[in-house]
């Protein structure tokens, strides 16, 4: 496994011009709206992009052929593939963080700790999910045909959350928003420590659909014929 | 006995495998065929990469499914399809071997990669089909592995490289622990290497001889009509109609050398045996 995780890193540092763009881009972004936690979130979503790069990479020009043909069996390949992937959300996370921490510095403004932490985490738990969604998707189908799954998996999904927001709305005419609200002002009310065990459930259900998505990449590489 | 199938069926469409094969220490044993033939899906079935229907599959003694990470080290492959990500340079790909196989050797793998013309610091999309050809063999033999499963090693490289490869391929089988399963379609490749030649056609192995029989033994009849009329068949284990009669292939040259003198008898080769024995000739 660790071989495996060695390839993902060098494919990643061969992306380096990626990198460069990315950090530069967000720089940009951040100096020109003052607002660092966009930034700190665009840099999540690009970093963390890059392991459905190394799925594309792998599977490119007869890869998974020669990286099963080398002591790695298939259980090895998902399991180096999500270590990957959580490792990659950590680590762009972080960075994000470092980023921003740096640039308040340079700039001499405070760091919007609450917001920063709260943008880092809402779009690494966002990614996660979509990570989950899409490894899978593209272990069965193959990097292209597997994001068009993806994308009709977001269609079905938000297709269905309309769905159920006016059905709950418009013919079982729930207050949906109001109960909402309700909820929201009741939060605060219970002071910072409720914060970080909203942090902390979000990560075990994040950590919890990694597991599930997992388990099914694992059935789904085990059947497949290379 | 370090490889073994037996009765391997796999079905494609129309295209049925069924193959038993064997591949014994100390011995290059050879897999021709014409392309399609079953060659590949062979390969594959072994390294476990497809699921044969039925049959029986034996590597270090273990079925595909006891196979482990560890057994897999003592593997050295090379398949005309499979190539390391193109993105990533010769010199990339020590530190992911190194981690990978115990017996990784990075002294001889930069010694291969400088002897045989491999740059290190280039992506390896940039690198000529030979290079790439190169570097698979060099990676499949810089591991210590104790079979090799070699897939059409040869293609893409020139005659001089091939007869490089294929000294480095018998320098690999001095060691007696050893074996080899290689496909190739440059048959000069497999005569002088194999101890023994399976023959692939339509799925199924046709003929599985020794390359001395198949050499000394094997030859190929070109008579008229008239005299295809004429001759004793009962050797002649395919034929092939030409302009001038009949071409006929015999696995008792010596039996037509004698008692019919004035045919024309050529030495078999493995090519030879490919023409004659794939789809389209009459057994």
């Amino acid at each position: 496994m660790k071989g495996l995780l060695i390839k993902d890193i060098k494919i990643i540092i061969s992306q380096k011009k990626f990198f460069i763009m990315a950090i530069f881009l967000a720089a940009v972004f951040a100096w020109t709206t003052e607002d660092v936690t966009f930034s700190a979130s665009y840099i999540v979503l690009l970093l963390s992009m890059l392991t459905l790069t190394t799925l594309s990479y792998d599977e490119a020009n007869g890869g998974m052929l020669f990286l099963l043909t080398l002591p790695a069996t298939r259980k090895t390949y998902v399991k180096s593939k999500y270590t990957f992937a959580v490792l990659n959300l950590v680590f762009a996370s972080v960075f994000a963080f470092a980023l921003c921490y740096v640039f308040a510095m340079v700039k001499g403004t405070a760091l919007p700790l609450d917001d920063v932490i709260s943008s880092i985490m809402g779009i690494m738990v966002a990614m996660g999910i979509m990570l989950s969604v899409t490894i899978p998707l593209e272990l069965k189908y193959g990097a292209e045909k597997g994001r068009i799954a993806m994308l009709a998996c977001i269609a079905v999904i938000v297709v269905l959350g309309i769905g159920v927001y006016k059905l709950l709305t418009e013919v079982i005419k729930v207050d949906v928003e109001g109960i909402l609200l309700k909820l929201l002002e009741r939060l605060p009310a219970v002071g910072n420590g409720l914060e970080i065990l909203i942090v902390g459930v979000l990560l075990v259900i994040l950590l919890l659909i990694f597991f599930v998505s997992y388990c099914v990449s694992g059935k789904i590489i085990k059947k497949k014929e290379f | 006995m370090l490889l073994k199938l037996e009765n391997v069926k796999k079905q494609y469409g129309t295209f049925t495998l069924d193959c038993s094969i064997e591949v014994k220490k100390g011995q290059v044993t050879g897999l021709v065929g014409s392309n399609g033939a079953g060659k590949s899906t062979t390969f594959k079935s072994v390294l476990g990469l497809v699921f044969p229907d039925s049959g029986k599959i034996e590597l270090f003694g273990k079925t595909p499914d006891e196979i482990t990470d560890e057994d897999k080290e003592k593997l050295g492959v090379v398949l005309t399809e499979a190539n390391a990500c193109e993105v990533l340079r010769a010199k990339d790909l020590a530190p992911i071997m190194k981690a990978m196989y115990k017996h990784f050797s990075l002294e001889d793998y930069l010694n291969k990669c400088k002897k045989y013309g491999i740059p290190l610091d280039k992506p390896i999309k940039e690198f000529s089909t030979g290079m790439k050809a190169k570097l698979k063999v060099i990676l499949a033999l810089t591991h210590d592995a104790k079979l090799l499963i070699l897939d059409e090693p040869t293609a893409g490289l020139d005659v001089t490289m091939r007869n490089e490869l294929i000294d480095m391929l018998r320098e690999y089988m001095e060691n007696e622990e050893c074996g080899i399963l290689i496909s190739s379609h440059i048959s000069t490749d497999l005569e002088g290497l194999c101890d023994d030649i399976y023959m692939i056609s339509d799925g199924k192995i046709v003929i599985h001889e020794d390359t001395d029989v198949l050499l000394s033994e094997y030859g190929v009849l070109k008579v008229t009509k008239e005299q295809y009329d004429e001759i004793d068949k009962q050797y002649i284990i395919s034929q092939k109609e030409e302009k001038f009669g009949y071409l006929c292939f015999t696995n008792q040259k010596a039996f037509y050398q004698e008692n019919y003198p004035n045919i024309a008898i050529e030495k078999g080769s493995i090519d030879d045996l490919i023409i004659m024995m794939s789809k389209g000739g009459h057994h």
